[in-house]
């Protein structure tokens, strides 16, 4: 892994950044506040970003690449779109991490260290806590979506299913 | 339907709302704060709560008495577990309510107007911009949960009946 400050004159990046969905909720002031707390890193192909069962607080945001998620052996879901965001259980709830994350290629996060929460204070750490729960609260509704998609979908299979064969 | 504000001295009132898990951190001022964009809402039987179609951004907790979720008119889920938590979605999608809630019988509500925050300004604003956030995170990981664990379900139901096929 190789890890960045992140450059404010990276073009490039930045664009990237400011295409993130999550990013939405930040005004211009926000988020280069934000990127300052932040590094870039960069894993390789087959390189573990979270170890399930370490304790840390750093969060992800995914910048380009994609990644695995595995629970105790198990692919159970990947993470390939921009601005998909990881790890932030370990912000919030400061538990032991519950899943294993890998780089399937050469993959691009911007890693924001959730501790500096705890040493805010005032109307700061109000601040922060206002935007980190409206981005991770975004994200969450983002996936409430996808999955009462994916629950409509199932149901209208089954329906089909059940035709063809009747239970009894 | 009668509304009736949120009035701080009202101890019964007050107690009733901290019984409410998602209301008990706060306290003093951070309460009177947040609840500047509350309101309790009393109704009578057969009164709609969220009407299917609208889009507000109001979202609910049941305090007391019944619910009918319904869909096309046609009941699919009843609430009566106080503190039961509804309507959140229309908080954060500008999509029409996908469902209407009646009342099976005179309820009582705590309703939360997140169009209001918009107005608060300076600390109040932060304050309660932070407590409103965290617990809605706290609510759609809840909701999160309970979907992918029907997915699951509904996953093996499916399952089941290719392998019949399969026979």
């Amino acid at each position: 892994m190789k890890q960045f400050s992140f450059n404010p004159h990276d073009a490039k990046v930045l664009a990237r950044l400011q295409k993130m969905p999550v990013f939405d909720a930040l005004d211009s002031a926000q988020l280069p506040k934000l990127l300052q707390l932040a590094k870039i890193r960069q894993y390789d192909d087959g390189e573990t970003i979270i170890n399930e069962g370490d304790t840390d607080q750093i969060v992800y945001f995914l910048i380009s690449g994609s990644c695995s998620v595995n629970i105790d052996g198990l692919d159970v879901n990947a993470i390939s779109k921009l601005g998909d965001v990881f790890g932030e259980m370990g912000m919030i709830n400061h538990k032991p991490r519950s899943a294993t994350i890998t780089a399937e290629q050469e993959t691009l996060c911007l890693a924001l260290d959730g501790s500096f929460l705890e040493r805010m204070k005032g109307m700061d750490k109000l601040a922060a806590e206002a935007l980190f729960y409206r981005i991770f609260s975004e994200m969450l509704a983002a996936r409430i979506r996808d999955a009462n998609r994916k629950v409509l979908r199932l149901e209208d299979e089954l329906k089909d299913l059940s035709v063809q064969r009747p239970m009894e | 339907m009668k509304i009736i504000p949120f009035d701080p001295n009202d101890t019964d009132l007050v107690e009733s709302i901290l019984a409410i898990p998602a209301f008990r951190p706060l306290g003093g001022d951070r309460l009177a704060d947040v609840m500047k964009m509350a309101s309790i809402h009393e109704y009578e039987k057969r009164e709609e709560v969220i009407t299917q179609g609208e889009t507000d951004q109001r979202m609910f907790f049941l305090m007391s008495g019944k619910l009918s979720v319904r869909v096309d008119d046609i009941e699919i889920n009843t609430l009566d577990k106080p503190n039961t938590v509804f309507g959140e979605m229309g908080v954060i999608d500008t999509a029409p309510r996908s469902a209407t809630i009646m009342t099976r019988r005179a309820s009582r509500c705590l309703s939360l107007d997140i169009s209001f925050m918009d107005r608060l300004e300076g600390r109040a604003k932060l304050a309660v911009q932070a407590f409103f956030y965290k617990m809605f995170y706290e609510i759609l990981s809840e909701r999160l949960r309970e979907t992918n664990e029907h997915i699951a379900d509904l996953d093996m139901q499916k399952m089941v009946l290719e392998t019949m096929d399969i026979d």
